[in-house]
């Protein structure tokens, strides 16, 4: 079962409707209760980093997502890719240090932020999210925070914002993506599919 | 580039210069038409909602939003954190003010603390009079003929604006070109992105938008008008078509 981690952060609607769409039976979820390692977990999330988090925990969520295992599909989505790391500059607490990466503000001037809009990404590391024989691969982005590595292997997805960020990391089977598969129409269709595929 | 689409009593509709709204079609249906065609983002501005007094129209865009396959903003009848709060759970992207946000800047500032200021939108809708003079279209509010309309857009960004939409009154509907001095002077004081709206009836006026400072451009009658006689036909050019238009602009 797809589980879609639904603690008020907005836009639990869309990436339902989505999978819906897709032919995968997804359930908005308020609290962990019942679910296990052999769910897939998705994160969405709008918002601000620290009410984030707080809402992760007064709802069990925080320490249900920090205790599964490596192999467990996790995939977090813009705000959700966020909490999946270890902290941000938007806040002060905690993320769920699933993956080696901080969040920093966007510095980018003379360009503007949020970074707003369709953008390319560049698969790297050859992530299976990313199917290989598109002609590119096009997402909508609305962010104002991105990623920063730890540990260069976890990128699997690269984007030019006047500097080059990544859009897109993976630790073990956690997964987090900068942009918006649920508003990218077929390009985000074949991301959300392809994840959903994925074997246990 | 953004279709926008206006709705009044749950029809689709489109105006000329802000009157006479014209029935065009089914509000899902054109989400339908959209989707299919791949649009990078929809806005969707319910018209009736302020003058009418009741809110937003949360049934339609519960409907609207469950089809929508790509960033869909939402405007009309906002007045509360509450309201914005419960369009974000429907799956809408941005919130947009234009009312509620020349009354009260506050409510902007609110929305963007709540859910970061990409998700909030401020609309301006400036008219023209005779000789030039430029000022705040609003009616209902404090700002309305106010002409330091520069300095509002200035103040709505301060409050927490992540986007401004700007929209010429006086070329709404009539397909015959953007006002670019608007959209220059708009574009030297923001700091966030700038959709500008009214009078494309051409790729070649989007491409002057663009040119002008518009980091995007809105556009309603030139997505569903067909043709001379204005039929209704819902139409947006292919991605290619586009890239190749805009590429001529970096």
């Amino acid at each position: 079962m797809i589980a879609i981690v639904d603690v008020g952060l907005g836009n639990v609607a869309s990436v339902r409707n989505m999978l819906d769409r897709l032919g995968y039976a997804a359930d908005c979820r308020g609290l962990p209760d019942g679910l296990t390692e052999t769910d897939r977990y998705i994160l969405p999330g709008v918002g601000a980093y620290d009410e984030g988090v707080r809402r992760l925990s007064e709802t069990g969520w925080y320490d249900h997502l920090r205790s599964l295992p490596e192999s467990t599909h996790v995939l977090g989505i813009c705000l959700g890719m966020q909490l999946l790391g270890t902290s941000s500059e938007e806040g002060e607490l905690d993320g769920l240090q699933r993956v080696p990466a901080h969040f920093e503000r966007f510095n980018v001037a003379p360009l503007r932020v949020p970074h707003m809009g369709w953008n390319l990404v560049q698969p790297v590391n050859a992530d299976p999210i990313f199917d290989p024989e598109l002609p590119e691969w096009r997402y909508y982005f609305t962010h104002s925070f991105r990623a920063v590595c730890d540990d260069a292997s976890v990128e699997i997805g690269r984007t030019r914002y006047n500097t080059d960020f990544t859009s897109a990391y993976r630790s073990g089977n956690t997964r987090g993506v900068q942009f918006h598969p649920e508003k990218s129409h077929r390009f985000g269709m074949s991301l959300l599919s392809r994840w959903a595929e994925l074997p246990c | 580039m953004i279709p926008v689409l206006l709705v009044k009593d749950h029809g689709l509709v489109k105006t000329t210069k802000f009157e006479n709204p014209k029935y065009v079609g089914d509000p899902i249906n054109a989400i339908r038409i959209f989707n299919e065609k791949e649009v990078d983002e929809l806005a969707l501005l319910d018209i009736s909602a302020t003058p009418g007094n009741h809110g937003p129209s949360f049934d339609l865009v519960q409907d609207v939003a469950s089809e929508c396959f790509m960033p869909l903003a939402y405007g009309g009848g906002i007045r509360t954190l509450e309201d914005a709060k419960r369009l974000f759970g429907y799956g809408v992207e941005k919130v947009v003010l234009r009312s509620a946000a020349a009354s009260n800047l506050a409510l902007v500032t609110q929305i963007a603390d709540f859910a970061g200021s990409s998700s909030v939108t401020v609309s301006i809708d400036v008219k023209r009079a005779r000789f030039g003079r430029v000022s705040i279209h609003c009616p209902g509010t404090p700002m309305h003929g106010n002409a330091d309309w520069l300095g509002y857009l200035r103040r709505a960004t301060t409050a927490g604006a992540g986007e401004i939409i700007l929209n010429a009154v006086d070329l709404d509907g009539t397909m015959s070109g953007m006002d670019k001095d608007l959209i220059a002077q708009a574009a030297q004081v923001t700091t966030v992105p700038l959709v500008a709206v009214g009078g494309v009836g051409s790729l070649d006026h989007i491409l002057a938008g663009v040119r002008a400072g518009a980091d995007a451009v809105g556009a309603g009658a030139f997505f569903v008008y067909h043709g001379p006689r204005r039929a209704v036909l819902i139409t947006y050019p292919g991605y290619d078509e586009l890239s190749a238009l805009l590429g001529a602009v970096e």
